[in-house]
């Protein structure tokens, strides 16, 4: 090995360019994932599901955007999460444990998912699908590339209908889905032999 | 709470800053490894069979050499059987499958009476009356 591949990496004009351009803080630090199809049996849900990058300004968030694949350039089987705060997009991380998802299905090749993907991401980051007072009550959104459907889901921090509400409702805005569609509302923790039975729809 | 409508998020779009470009360029490395480990149907922007669309290989088929011709203008003839598949060892079995065709066909062969209007080789007798008078004659004499 040379010594200039042993040398610690020297920091350039070019590198601390972030720090003169960031000019927009998010609310919350954001973390991107990656849940890529399986290849191999062998292969576990801890293998499939990778952080890709994490940022907190939105300068960088259009970086990375601009970026990464398309969501339409996606295989199938393959799901992007965008959570906050380090959270895990597991129901298992004890911030989702208490919540559920805000799901809606669209049907496949119906509609232009990488304009609703980004409108999503956009809501998300820019906090507008929150109240304006408040804790934070959306943990992440996640972007599902399925054979039969592509799903856009918001993970919330708790199931509470009274709070919900009114984010399914900006949600579905978002969503740009009418009167006629419905979102509906699944907890992470259901009763026994209800675990796919929405608790209510919006 | 720091907001940004979804105008004043996109007006911001031009100002876009790449500062891990390491772990993007890993993460489409990786993407790119997924795909090409994937069938191809399994896509959303149609990366799909050309035959789902309706369209049919074209199968080309390689056009046969003009003929040689002599000097005279005949066809030469390459010496080469059209039977491919069948082999010298093959033409034998052939030939012998064929007479013992023959002999199986000959021992068929129906015992009963044949039509005589079908035999074309039967002596055919024709009444003629001069040569009975001529008989005649003889015998009065």
């Amino acid at each position: 090995m040379s010594e200039t591949e042993n040398a610690p990496h020297e920091k350039s004009l070019l590198d601390d360019q972030v720090d003169f351009t960031v000019k927009h803080p998010l609310n919350s630090e954001w973390t991107l994932w990656y849940t890529k199809p399986a290849v191999h049996e062998q292969e576990s849900w801890s293998d499939l599901l990778r952080p890709i990058i994490s940022f907190n300004s939105v300068e960088e968030f259009w970086g990375i955007f601009n970026s990464i694949p398309k969501a339409s350039d996606l295989p199938v089987k393959s799901d992007y999460h965008l959570f906050r705060d380090g959270i895990k997009p597991e129901w298992e991380d004890e911030r989702n444990a208490n919540g559920g998802k805000l799901t809606y299905q669209f049907a496949y090749r119906k509609v232009d998912i990488n304009e609703l993907w980004s409108r999503g991401l956009l809501s998300v980051i820019g906090e507008t699908i929150q109240d304006d007072d408040g804790e934070t009550e959306v943990n992440g959104i996640v972007l599902s590339i399925r054979r039969a459907a592509l799903k856009i889901a918001l993970w919330t921090k708790s199931k509470d209908e009274a709070v919900l509400r009114p984010i399914g409702e900006r949600f579905k805005k978002v969503l740009k889905l009418t009167a006629r569609d419905h979102i509906d509302f699944q907890p992470h923790k259901s009763g026994a032999g209800s675990k796919n039975v929405p608790s209510f729809s919006i | 709470m720091v907001k940004y409508t979804e105008e004043q998020l996109l007006e911001l779009q031009s100002h876009a800053v790449v500062s891990k470009k390491d772990a993007l360029e890993a993460f489409n490395a990786l993407v790119e490894e997924v795909k090409t480990q994937v069938p191809d149907d399994q896509f959303l922007n149609g990366r799909r069979r050309s035959s789902v669309l309706g369209t049919r290989p074209v199968f080309r088929k390689k056009k046969a050499d003009p003929p040689k011709v002599d000097e005279d203008g005949f066809i030469i003839s390459s010496g080469k059987s059209t039977r491919k598949s069948v082999s010298a060892s093959d033409d034998v079995e052939i030939q012998q499958f064929r007479e013992l065709n023959l002999k199986v066909k000959s021992s068929k062969i129906s015992s009963n009476p044949a039509d005589s209007s079908t035999l074309v080789d039967q002596p055919k007798v024709a009444f003629n009356a001069f040569d009975a008078l001529m008989d005649s004659d003889g015998d009065s004499e």
